[in-house]
């Protein structure tokens, strides 16, 4: 089958300034048509970014893309791809539709829709737009079914097809979407505005192509994906060639207790080879009738997202950053879920677990590079944390509401700075919550407080970002149903790098008849939970239908960010200044960073002998590596973060006391000191389940942490790296 | 006796200063910028000025009616961090509400800045968290009181913030809008612990909904007061010594003017004192002119800013961006790119950038001769013929060619194999384009299409780059108003005296109403409207209007429950009737599907009022101006040679004193004006109308 696309024959030749102005006038087009979108749409979901925009080659590749939200940033290109694999027959004026998670989607609600363009009778260029649908049917309002066992129970799912043909607009394909939602007017509102925003950007197109002719325009487009592919892969010839495996899990609850908690595995095996690049999920558990599977869609994004914001940084964002890359996994597991699995809460599961697992692996690969050691950063975006609220509102209408503040985790810690303090995320670059006045106006809880955690972003050289907790309760409604959803409580998703711990764990705590509004009326403050009375209960992480009544509290803490370097490395000003800023408590100021202070200064004589008998406790529950370590060290020939110093012959010192600890062959975790950690050594809400453990591997020498990660109690099954010799 | 009408705007390089006398007579004065005395840069204009007129300095002063001025002063303050320390009150349980910002790291920051993470952090926090302290108290949305103000720990909050160092207090509570009974006590503790203390309250100065942006400007606006009471202090003394018998006004980011006294409550509604100068007088001259719809272009040497007029008013914008923070103040909107004529260019891959790095001032343009090697837009405009070296303001700068040439071809020339001139011409394309495009977004986002828009140009290099930008967009007229080079001053002489008051009170309609003034009862939004006009009447009054000379313009932020756009919309008549509130709800609805498409209203949801507003102004005293239009030019223009489309080609250059009403100049052209350079492309024509302004257009 050919399609009558023109990219073979495109001249490769642009002037540079021609380049540069159409390539403007390319971002200029899609800004306008995302803005149009935006507009017509006028939805609050739509707002919150979670749409995207974008102009694709005519083969389908990304040309331009957006900083939205990233997660299904990959589903577009999918999309064209099957519209160019199925249809012969496609002509100026038609506009393809797709939804289907199976083929190109990360959940039922993301519709997308895509405008191929023409010019002489051939295919130049495609324009697509997708946004987040409020409702598409389904066993759940919002269409997010928690309990569905299969996709049947879900939301309505759209095959490939034209919902215009030839500039005429498939009604029946048109009524049929729309009255199986729940929100009638909005989603065909949304349907309007897509339709709205293409038009204007094909129109824009057009005079672009009008002006500089459509080949000049290909060549454009051509030469960015062209620039950011060689720029990329340059990056990759500087990296050392080898395998880099990182393991994040996803917890789904089956209740209370660890042993009702079921554990996926979510591994991450990354291959660099010269100028290319694999990710391998092959290892990952299988897929299951348990809320938050993902489909190809989703993983696919989730190795998009981490290419764009970690080696795209500093590189135009495009397709090109994709060329070298390849994923590997077969379907059926967790991460490329089939039918009939439910994948509604693919959007906010498996994928986010994958982006965890695959940004250890690329930390770890960066990390060897001096020049790019300042790229890495630890697991980034731990678990989109449903909140979702419903109920008859204080006019006494009814409402529905996905409360945005969980959105406020604590950003991963870089190898020189400290992460993002609430709001620190990688998917929505963008992305924030609305003012604590606004929901109360619109909606029926009130708010006793929303603060930042102090501790909840794990200890390090650098601190991971603390993130936000916010706690609830019904006013002038009887009560309110809320459908919550996320992984990550019993085991932290966000482990630090180069010894810096994980950050917290995610939770949802209920208390039920605390008589809060009468507490606060007799002019009692209320600083946290535990200056309130009645039934305290922790929430399962996935709790589909939680009543919270009237003298209910409720209260949502988020995941947050993990540290980079051991915390005792951390300079003490630092400590000082974070402990008055109410980042850090004076607790975890003298338990993990081993600081002291007095009136609010270090005591650096006090701070030296703390700091020294946490490491004299760590040297006595060191198991002692399993390798002897050597003595003899070839010239230094690069680092490993802020732990290791790679020598000749490939043996590896501590970077920090230079201790020679013998050689990388059989993995670097042979020849480290190995201590399990226990609550004492940890954050104050990090969980770990059960199965695993969390485990710090030292330096013999200085026992200065070089990485702490969560493991299976019975050992590790991986190795953080094996370089090709 | 002569009278006076004087205008000045202090920037950050130059203090530009318009003087009409009551013939309507009109000087243009220009002279450098004395940043930590900005009243010894007005006066060296009025020096000028004195002389051009053959009096004395004092004479002068002595004569003036009207003063008024736009100042960085508040700007600079805030973005270099010299305010006073506030000590921030807040309730209980919402202490980290400026750190935790809502969670946006991205705001006020470009598209490659928020795509690269490693760096992508917030600002910090307006006020430190250790100079915060919270209080238990809570008011709900109905303005209810939910735990009553605890006093003791009111007392230990301010002992707790004085000891960390504040110098100055703010209070912001939740609600506190719906009822201020918890942050009117608050202040009267502080008073009685702290006597003399500076106190600012949200619910006085700010009683707007949104705890982020409320409590943020409040902070702001308390550590700016001090700074900007002392600076203006002294400026008024200096002029007042100098011989100035009236008291000084001040622009601010709404467009109109105030006195002092009254600024100083205000501070942080003066950030954008100077730039929306520009705006207001392009509004005053488009509307001599007949242009009703204008895109006012500023280029300077950093920037490009964008406003609108849209129907004779400049758009608005209900906040204001400083930096990387936005204050909920309304503000004459104006956006702005990183392009200008010390934008710098630079090859990536053999790809060519413009901006957004600047040379700046210092060390500038290679060709200014200051130590910049690296290769800016000035210097392609010099190199391809535009500027003339020996006439660069007004002959003050000699520029050298030859520098220019070898920072182009070093930088952009030879990486890209150009030749020097097609290099220059190549930066010159680029930036041109990226400002056609901002133009575009500007207007599109509004709605409108640039083909509608007249475009003014001003600023150092808008009138040079105008011919360009403006016929890509497809506008039909390209104005370079003869006030070009000292067009905000201009802008700022035109101004009215002006004091927005507001409210926020939402009101709800609920879905599926027709009759909306059932729900939005026309008596309550009456008394509203009323106590706002009252306060804004008793302000105006105090700073000298006379009561009956006070216009008022009443309207409501109002969205649709289900979709998310706040609008403001301005109702007709004073007193309000069922018809006016259901006339309001179709004119809002006209608006909203105006500028976001037809189809795109959701009013069977309902609509929600949340912010009540009074706009009053009284005009300032102004003589009618005769801009300096001449009969008959004198002489013959000259000729250079210009790179233009490739090659170099013959191109008539003007001066001012070849210009008269009705002279027809046909492109490529240059007119070169004391302070600006203006350039009529290849394929336009120009016109200098009865005023003085030149008018481009596509032949």
């Amino acid at each position: 089958m050919t399609h009558p696309t023109s990219s073979t024959d495109i001249p490769t030749a642009v002037d540079p300034v021609t380049f540069e102005v159409i390539r403007h006038k390319l971002w200029s087009i899609n800004s306008e048509g995302a803005t149009t979108v935006e507009h017509v749409s006028g939805s609050p979901v739509v707002h919150a970014t979670d749409y995207n925009f974008g102009i694709y080659t005519a083969a389908g590749e990304m040309a331009i893309i957006g900083t939205y939200l990233l997660t299904p940033i990959y589903t577009g290109a999918m999309a064209i791809e099957v519209f160019l694999d199925r249809y012969d027959d496609i002509e100026p004026g038609d506009v393809f539709i797709i939804n289907d998670p199976y083929l190109a989607a990360m959940h039922q609600n993301d519709v997308q829709f895509c405008k191929p363009v023409f010019r002489d009778g051939e295919i130049v260029a495609w324009l697509g737009c997708m946004a987040h649908q409020v409702d598409l049917g389904g066993m759940d309002p919002g269409s997010w079914c928690t309990t569905a066992t299969d996709v049947f129970q879900e939301g309505i799912r759209i095959p490939p097809g034209r919902i215009v043909r030839r500039d005429v607009l498939n009604q029946e394909l048109w009524d049929t979407i729309v009255l199986n939602s729940r929100m009638h007017d909005t989603v065909a509102n949304d349907f309007r505005a897509f339709l709205a925003g293409l038009r204007v950007a094909e129109q824009r197109f057009h005079e672009l192509c009008d002006r500089y002719g459509a080949p000049q325009v290909e060549a454009t487009m051509e030469r960015t994906l062209d620039n950011s592919e060689a720029e990329l892969r340059a990056m990759l010839r500087e990296l050392p060639d080898g395998v880099y495996e990182h393991t994040s899990y996803l917890d789904r609850p089956g209740g209370f207790s660890d042993g009702d908690i079921e554990l996926l595995q979510v591994p991450c095996r990354m291959t660099k080879t010269d100028d290319r690049i694999a990710f391998d999920f092959s290892d990952s558990s299988p897929q299951s009738p348990a809320y938050g599977m993902t489909t190809r869609g989703g993983l696919l994004g989730a190795v998009a997202t981490l290419m764009l914001c970690t080696f795209g940084s500093d590189i135009a964002w495009n397709h090109g950053l994709m060329r070298p890359v390849e994923v590997v996994a077969p379907d059926g597991l967790c991460v490329t879920a089939i039918e009939p699995m439910p994948v509604s809460g693919g959007a906010a599961g498996a994928n986010w677990t994958a982006t965890c697992s695959a940004g250890g692996a690329i930390a770890k690969m960066l990390s060897f590079s001096e020049k790019y050691e300042n790229h890495a950063f630890g697991p980034s975006d731990g678990s989109w944390q449903l909140n979702q609220f419903g109920g008859i509102d204080q006019h006494g209408e009814p409402f529905a509401s996905m409360y945005m503040d969980s959105l406020l985790w604590g950003g991963p810690a870089f190898s020189f700075r400290d992460g993002v303090d609430t709001g620190g995320s990688m998917v929505i670059l963008g992305g924030g919550a609305g003012d604590v006045e606004q929901q109360e106006m619109r909606h029926p809880l009130l708010y006793l407080w929303r603060r930042q955690v102090p501790d909840s972003g794990g200890a390090g050289t650098f601190r991971g970002g603390n993130g936000i907790q916010f706690a609830l309760t019904p006013i002038d409604t009887a009560e309110v149903t809320g459908v919550l959803g996320t992984h990550g409580v019993a085991v932290p998703n966000r482990t630090g790098l180069f010894g810096g711990l994980p950050g917290s764990c995610a939770r949802f705590e209920r208390i039920t008849g605390s008589g809060v509004l009468d507490h606060l009326g007799s002019g009692r403050p209320v600083g946290a939970l535990t200056d309130l009375a009645g039934e305290h209960q922790v929430l399962p992480g996935v709790s589909p239908a939680a009543r919270i009544a009237h003298g209910d509290v409720f209260e949502c803490t988020v995941q947050n960010g993990g540290g980079y370097g051991d915390p005792l490395l951390r300079d003490p000003a630092r400590v000082a200044a974070d402990v008055e800023a109410r980042a850090v408590s004076l607790d975890a100021a003298a338990r993990l960073y081993g600081v002291v202070l007095t009136d609010g200064g270090v005591d650096e004589a006090a701070t030296e002998s703390r700091r020294a008998s946490i490491r004299d406790a760590r040297r006595a529950r060191m198991t002692a590596p399993q390798r002897s370590t050597g003595s003899e060290a070839g010239e230094p020939t690069g680092i490993w973060g802020a732990s290791l110093r790679t020598h000749d012959g490939g043996i590896a010192s501590c970077r920090h006391c230079s201790t020679v600890l013998g050689p990388l062959d059989e993995g670097w975790e042979a020849i480290a000191g190995r201590v399990v950690l226990g609550p004492d050594d940890l954050g104050s809400r990090v969980n770990v389940h059960a199965d695993l453990a969390a485990v710090a591997y030292v330096c013999p020498g200085c026992v200065t942490t070089l990485w702490v990660d969560t493991e299976p109690a019975d050992g590790k099954t991986w190795k953080d790296f094996v370089l090709t010799a | 006796m002569p009278t006076y009408y004087v205008a000045s705007d202090i920037g950050g390089t130059f203090t530009d200063t318009v003087v009409i006398d009551e013939t309507g007579r009109v000087g243009r004065h220009k002279s450098s910028t004395v940043p930590d005395n900005p009243a010894r840069g007005v006066l060296d204009t009025l020096v000028l000025a004195a002389e051009e007129r053959g009096v004395a300095l004092g004479d002068l002063l002595a004569d003036v009616e009207v003063f008024a001025h736009g100042t960085t002063v508040a700007t600079n303050a805030m973005l270099e961090g010299r305010t006073k320390k506030v000590g921030l009150i807040q309730t209980r349980g919402f202490g980290d509400t400026l750190s935790v910002m809502r969670g946006f790291k991205s705001i006020g920051l470009d598209e490659e800045e928020v795509k690269r993470f490693r760096t992508l952090v917030k600002q910090p926090a307006a006020v430190p968290r250790r100079l915060t302290a919270e209080v238990t108290e809570r008011i709900d949305y109905a303005g209810r009181v939910v735990c009553p103000l605890d006093e003791a720990d009111v007392r230990r909050a301010v002992a707790e913030l004085r000891a960390a160092g504040a110098e100055v207090f703010a209070v912001s509570l939740l609600w506190s809008f719906a009822n201020d009974v918890h942050e009117r006590r608050v202040a009267e503790i502080i008073v009685e612990e702290v006597p003399g203390a500076s106190v600012t309250l949200s619910s006085e100065f700010l009683p707007r909904i949104g705890e982020y942006e409320r409590t943020l400007t409040t902070a702001v606006n308390a550590s700016l007061r001090p700074v900007l009471q002392t600076s203006l202090d002294s400026f008024e003394a200096t002029l007042t010594k100098a011989g100035l018998r009236v008291d000084p006004l001040l622009m601010q980011s709404n467009g109109g003017l105030a006195t002092f006294a009254e600024v100083e409550k205000r501070a942080a509604a003066t950030v954008m004192s100077g730039p929306v100068g520009g705006v207001v007088a392009s509004q005053f001259l488009g509307a001599r002119s007949g242009h009703r719809n204008v895109v006012t272009t500023d280029m300077g040497g950093t920037s490009f800013d964008v406003g609108l007029v849209l129907d004779g008013r400049p758009v608005m914008s209900n906040t204001t961006l400083i930096g990387r923070d936005e204050l909920a103040l309304p503000s004459v909107a104006v956006r702005a790119i990183g392009a200008g004529a010390g934008s710098i260019a630079s090859v990536r891959n053999g790809v060519l950038q413009v901006g957004p790095e600047s040379a700046g001032a210092r060390p500038g343009p290679a060709c200014y001769g200051r130590g910049g090697t690296l290769p800016t837009v000035a210097d392609a405009d010099l190199v391809l013929g535009y500027l003339n070296p020996d006439n660069f303001l007004g002959g003050r700068l000699t520029l050298d060619v030859e520098k220019a040439r070898v920072a182009i071809d070093e930088h952009v020339a030879k990486p890209t194999g150009l030749t020097v001139e097609q290099a220059a011409e190549g930066i010159k394309t680029v930036v041109d384009a990226r400002m056609a495009d901002l133009v575009r977004q500007v207007t599109v986002e509004q709605g409108y299409d640039p083909t509608d828009f007249a475009v003014f140009a001003y600023g150092g290099a808008g009138p040079l780059h105008a011919f360009s930008y403006g016929a890509e967009l497809g506008c039909p007229q390209i104005v370079v108003p003869i006030t070009a080079s000292v067009h905000s001053a201009f802008g700022i002489g035109c101004s009215d005296l002006t004091m927005v008051e507001e409210l926020s009170k939402p009101m709800q309609t609920p879905p599926g109403t027709t009759d909306h003034a059932s729900a939005l009862p026309p008596a309550e939004l009456d008394a509203t409207f009323d106590a706002l006009a009252a306060r804004a009447r008793r302000d105006l009054i105090a700073a000298g209007a006379a009561e009956d000379s006070i216009r008022y313009v009443r309207s409501v932020e109002i969205r649709f429950r289900a979709q998310i756009h706040v609008l403001t919309v301005p109702f007709e008549s004073d007193v309000l009737t069922a018809a006016d509130v259901n006339g309001m709800v179709e004119r809002f609805v006209e608006i909203y599907e105006g500028r976001f498409g037809k189809g795109a209203a959701f009013l069977e949801g309902g609509v929600e009022i949340t912010t009540f507003r009074v706009v009053a102004t009284s005009p300032v005293p102004r003589a009618e101006f005769d801009t300096g239009a001449q009969a008959a030019g004198s002489g013959e223009p000259g000729l250079r040679r210009v790179f233009s489309g490739g090659e170099w080609q013959e191109a008539k250059v003007y001066r001012a004193e070849h210009l008269h009403d009705g002279l027809h100049i046909e492109g490529l052209a240059i007119v070169e004006l004391r302070d600006t350079t203006v350039v009529i492309g290849p394929g336009q024509d120009a016109e200098v109308d009865n005023f003085g302004d030149i008018i481009i257009q596509n032949r």
